[in-house]
């Protein structure tokens, strides 16, 4: 699987037909919602074009800071 | 040749609470005992189990793999105040350790509201009423299952890994779930989670809890049959008979819908 991050004025050109998330109501969003994330099997699909891809390790890296993620919960 | 002795569960339990259980005895279960017509050996404090032919016919091929980004799965009718006796089970396979939820409540609208959660590679976490109890546990360690079991009957709630119980016992009371694997919109699980079952009024023993963790050892497929624990209301399976997005209950009627494309995969405990 491959993921990328893009920013909210990009949401209206998302396929979802092409990337495994359901819609755009289930997506990811960072913390003050201002991007989210795509993930996808293979070859990028053609509307994300020359946008930075991240592994599963990277991705998982990135969303565990907090723009992603509340600090410890309590 | 030794003759084998006729047991139900509650002569089971009395062996081991009486200290009368030997290493190496063997017993047949009776009809109308958990796992009936399967022969049981007491090793060291554990009871190891060898099962009959009607359940031979269980086998477990998939479990739900999860990447912790963004997928999860909602529950087709929720639960905001089970109370009474209820019992949940289940198998799960950690790729990392940090914050990951098992199920939030339906009306979790914050990072805050969680239900039954890993807090850390020690501390798991689980509401019951009003309260966020924390378990202080084993070290959990990843890339292996683990059993993971919760039994509450109002006043009672019990954390089990591996069929023992861990952190002490906590306070009862109301448990919500909504949704699996996710908190509102973080603490993704990252791994695989296999038949989680839901027992919506009745407390698992301890020694049920035992037998469901390490009673499939013996066969070398952890995973047994749930439908042979009294008391059952809800079963999925993750893969052995369902087609996504559809997680189906195999006992009662409460499916799961898969969010964001988690996949069915052959790794099972």
């Amino acid at each position: 699987m491959n993921y990328v991050i893009l920013p909210l004025s990009e949401l209206p050109t998302v396929d979802f037909s092409e990337v495994a998330e359901t819609s755009e109501s289930t997506l990811r969003y960072s913390l003050d919602n201002s991007k989210f994330i795509l993930k996808y099997e293979g070859e990028q699909p053609s509307f994300l074009s020359g946008t930075t891809e991240y592994t599963k390790a990277e991705i998982l890296a990135i969303l565990s800071g907090d723009e992603w993620t509340p600090s410890d919960p309590s | 040749m030794s003759d084998i002795t006729l047991i139900n569960d509650s002569e089971q339990s009395s062996l081991v609470t009486n200290g009368l259980a030997k290493n190496g005895e063997m017993y047949l279960k009776k009809e109308g005992s958990t796992d009936a017509g399967s022969i049981v050996v007491y090793d060291s404090g554990v009871w190891k189990g060898f099962a009959n032919d009607a359940s031979a016919s269980f086998s477990n091929d998939y479990s739900l793999s999860l990447d912790g980004t963004n997928d999860y799965a909602t529950l087709d009718s929720t639960y905001s105040s089970l109370s009474g006796n209820k019992s949940i089970s289940g198998w799960f396979y950690f790729d990392s350790v940090a914050t990951r939820t098992i199920f939030a409540p339906a009306s979790a609208s914050h990072w805050s509201h969680q239900g039954w959660f890993i807090l850390n590679a020690s501390s798991i976490r689980f509401k019951a009423g009003t309260t966020l109890h924390t378990f202080s546990v084993p070290f959990l360690s990843t890339g292996a299952w683990n059993h993971l079991a919760v039994t509450g009957d109002g006043t009672d709630l019990k954390l089990y890994i591996n069929g023992t119980q861990q952190g002490g016992t906590k306070a009862d009371g109301d448990w919500s779930i909504g949704t699996f694997f996710r908190t509102h919109t973080y603490y993704y699980f990252d791994g695989y989670v296999d038949e989680i079952g839901l027992w919506t009024g009745t407390t698992l023993s301890s020694s049920d809890v035992s037998s469901i963790a390490n009673l499939g050892a013996a066969s070398g497929d952890k995973a047994v049959d749930l439908s042979a624990y009294t008391g059952l209301t809800h079963w999925w399976r993750f893969g052995d008979g369902d087609s996504s997005p559809t997680v189906s209950d195999n006992v009662g009627s409460n499916n799961m819908t898969l969010i964001n494309s988690p996949t069915f995969v052959s790794q099972v405990p």
